[in-house]
């Protein structure tokens, strides 16, 4: 009897460690985060970092290049984009805490060590990487992987930052609710602003004005020279995607979701001027990218509605009118920014099969997909 | 199914550490908090559990049950059907000692989702975290995310390691460990004999347990672990409180108050032994009487010779 009973505790309890063990990965784990992918195209060449590798694709057909590293480790996980110095190195940033740099064929060059994941895309302007990080610090890089210096912010850094036109001022957004606008020249910061909530979405940056989407449900005008706020508007759900600027309006979009995981958004079309509503669209389904803006039309892409776990892409014009949608549903969900290459709008994929979409960009055909 | 889960378990819990965390502004205590509350909605459970083990024990003192573990001590088959006979006839449930441990379970699973969702150290898990905060709620949650992972030495969203001389040292998982052992032999009733069964299952189940708990302490947050330091903690006070905890099960028999009692054997067993010598003497008196045939054997053997 001792012996069985010994068995049948020895039984339970093996069998509540595997119980915690699987729902503790379904849950998302600490120790091997995760990511939304994103793509970088250059000369025919898209770069995906997404999960444990970063891959190279060709962009005429979707043929895999190359891939980094060898083996997949779940400590180092790539989800910024990769970024492209002058003399041909791909930046990327890792959730180890490196930087690591790939020459053309993905083979690594050197890495800088942080100190907290490297979450967001670095900016490269004249040789300096600006590459920000999870410990809340912006580090100014050279193209040997040496730090110059860096700037602390007060909380992590989940977002890339953006310049001005004139590249003197780098304006960063942080989940300490601040957005700071650092002087490139003397290395120092110009000013900060709180705007009361977590900023996850890069700013965007004209001439005069700074825009940016909060998760506390607002979109705010700042001036981009003292940070002053010019208007601000408050929206339904929280701001993940970066605003976009194109010709006098403001395109950004909310996020609400319900307690099973359904999600809805408005498309909002401001007057960036003064923060008036020209038009918005209400979406039966969750946008997380950044729309692509071009001359032709402006891309989005969500899901398809409550419990889909496809989604499709749209391309609209200006006015709200949709031009065309995506030719297929596509399996997974769209998390990331849309790339636009030739006649081709690059489209990175969240859990699904193919991590990349190659749509046709004047009709939204499938042109090629990519494992 | 997940969505019932969700509803019952993770999306109460992730809301209430939140909460708490609202208004504590730490993690660390946010997790304490939750698991002192937890401790004191179970408490009727654990009452409850201490009725049922109290009876198990005046049962297995009862001169009924000694008596048919001597009269089927070679019967285990036997003793175990009289055993279960007398478990049913006294409305006893040997297992609902058990049951408390048991309703742990989903709380801990659910404790631990709740703590890696609220840490949300990367895009996608806030974004998972999201999901599951009360809408009413999402207003302030977005004025305090991300949250601060740190509580003394510890990264929560980690398992715990503290560097010493270039060795990490697990120390949550240690405590746990000790905690948990402890805890469990204090709350352990005493046994009833050799063959109590239950006694045995405890037993075995404070050997098996605490290294269970130390696994999971090692292996997953460092946020678990401090949810079973605390939570082994305040049973402790619990049971103390309930005027259930048996301290003297933690120490080792040789430092029990009256030794000498405790120890009859030395003593009494010397004397035990003089006792014996001294009855083998009465049993074979001087030879004469242990074989007092001898003289009249003899003559009876002269008799029959005769």
């Amino acid at each position: 009897m001792k012996t069985r009973t010994l068995f049948l505790i020895s039984a339970f309890l093996v069998l509540a460690s595997l119980l915690l063990s699987s729902c503790a990965s379904g849950a998302a784990s600490a120790s091997s985060a995760s990511g939304f992918p994103h793509v970088t195209v250059n000369n025919g060449t898209a770069y995906l970092s997404n999960g444990q590798f970063v891959r190279a694709y060709n962009t005429e057909n979707g043929t895999q290049l190359w891939s980094y590293p060898d083996k997949g480790d779940p400590k180092k996980e790539f989800f910024g984009a990769p970024v492209l110095t002058d003399d041909g190195q791909i930046i990327v940033g890792a959730y180890d805490n490196r930087l690591y740099s790939l020459d053309a064929s993905g083979k690594e060059k050197w890495f800088f060590q942080g100190s907290g994941r490297f979450i967001a895309a670095p900016v490269i302007i004249n040789k300096v990487i600006y590459a920000p990080n999870a410990d809340g610090k912006l580090y100014a890089i050279d193209s040997t992987g040496k730090e110059l210096w860096s700037f602390t912010a007060q909380g992590a850094l989940w977002s890339a930052p953006v310049a001005d036109q004139k590249q003197t001022t780098l304006y960063q957004t942080s989940m300490d609710h601040n957005i700071y606008a650092i002087d490139l020249g003397n290395k120092r910061l110009s000013w900060k602003k709180d705007l009361g909530a977590a900023i996850t979405a890069s700013p965007a940056v004209i001439t005069d004005t700074v825009f940016v989407g909060t998760f506390g449900s607002e979109i705010a005008a700042l001036s981009a020279d003292k940070g002053e706020i010019r208007w601000r508007n408050t929206v339904q759900g929280w701001v993940w995607a970066s605003p976009v600027f194109d010709k006098g309006r403001l395109y950004v979009s909310d996020l609400v979701n319900d307690l099973n995981s359904n999600s809805s958004s408005t498309f909002y079309a401001y007057d960036a001027k003064t923060g008036g509503v020209i038009w918005k669209k209400a979406i039966n389904g969750g946008i997380v990218a950044p729309p692509l803006v071009t001359d032709k039309a402006i891309y989005i892409g969500y899901d398809d509605g409550p419990g889909s776990t496809t989604s499709t892409v749209y391309a609209i014009d200006n006015n709200g009118t949709q031009i065309w949608k995506s030719s297929e549903s596509i399996k997974g969900k769209i998390h990331s920014p849309f790339v636009a290459t030739g006649n081709l709008l690059l489209v990175p994929i969240s859990t699904g099969d193919d991590v990349l979409w190659a749509l046709n960009i004047g009709s939204g055909a499938k042109v090629w997909t990519a494992k | 199914m997940d969505v019932i889960w969700n509803f019952l378990i993770t999306n109460p819990m992730v809301n209430l550490l939140l909460f708490i965390y609202s208004i504590v502004h730490n993690f660390g205590l946010a997790i304490i908090v939750f698991t002192i509350l937890i401790r004191l909605i179970t408490h009727p459970l654990t009452v409850s559990q201490l009725k049922g083990t109290q009876a198990l024990t005046d049962l297995q003192k009862s001169s009924k049950w000694q008596d048919i573990q001597k009269k089927y001590k070679d019967d285990k088959e036997k003793l175990q059907q009289e055993q279960m006979k007398m478990y049913q006839e006294a409305g006893v449930n040997p297992a609902a000692s058990c049951l408390p441990t048991l309703i742990q379970f989903p709380i801990m699973i659910g404790l631990y989702q709740a703590i890696i969702r609220s840490l949300a150290v990367a895009p996608a898990q806030l974004f998972d975290l999201q999901l599951h905060v009360y809408p009413f709620f999402r207003g302030v949650v977005s004025g305090f995310i991300p949250l601060d992972n740190r509580f003394l030495w510890m990264d929560l969203a980690q398992p715990d390691y503290v560097n010493v001389f270039g060795i990490g040292i697990p120390v949550m998982a240690i405590l746990v460990v000790v905690t948990t052992y402890m805890q469990s032999k204090m709350m352990t009733p005493p046994s009833s004999g050799p063959n109590d069964q239950s006694a045995q299952m405890a037993q075995s189940m404070n050997l098996m347990m605490p290294l269970m708990m130390g696994y999971f302490a090692l292996t997953f947050s460092s946020g678990l672990a401090l949810y079973f330091l605390v939570g082994n903690i305040f049973a402790v006070f619990q049971y103390a409180a309930l005027g259930r905890l048996n301290w003297r099960n933690l120490l080792p028999a040789a430092l029990l108050p009256g030794k000498k009692d405790a120890l009859p054997g030395k003593k009494e067993i010397s004397q035990n032994k003089k006792d014996s010598t001294t009855s083998k003497k009465e049993a074979l008196p001087g030879n004469k009487e242990a074989l007092p045939g001898n003289k009249e054997a003899l003559p009876k053997k002269k008799a029959s010779k005769d």
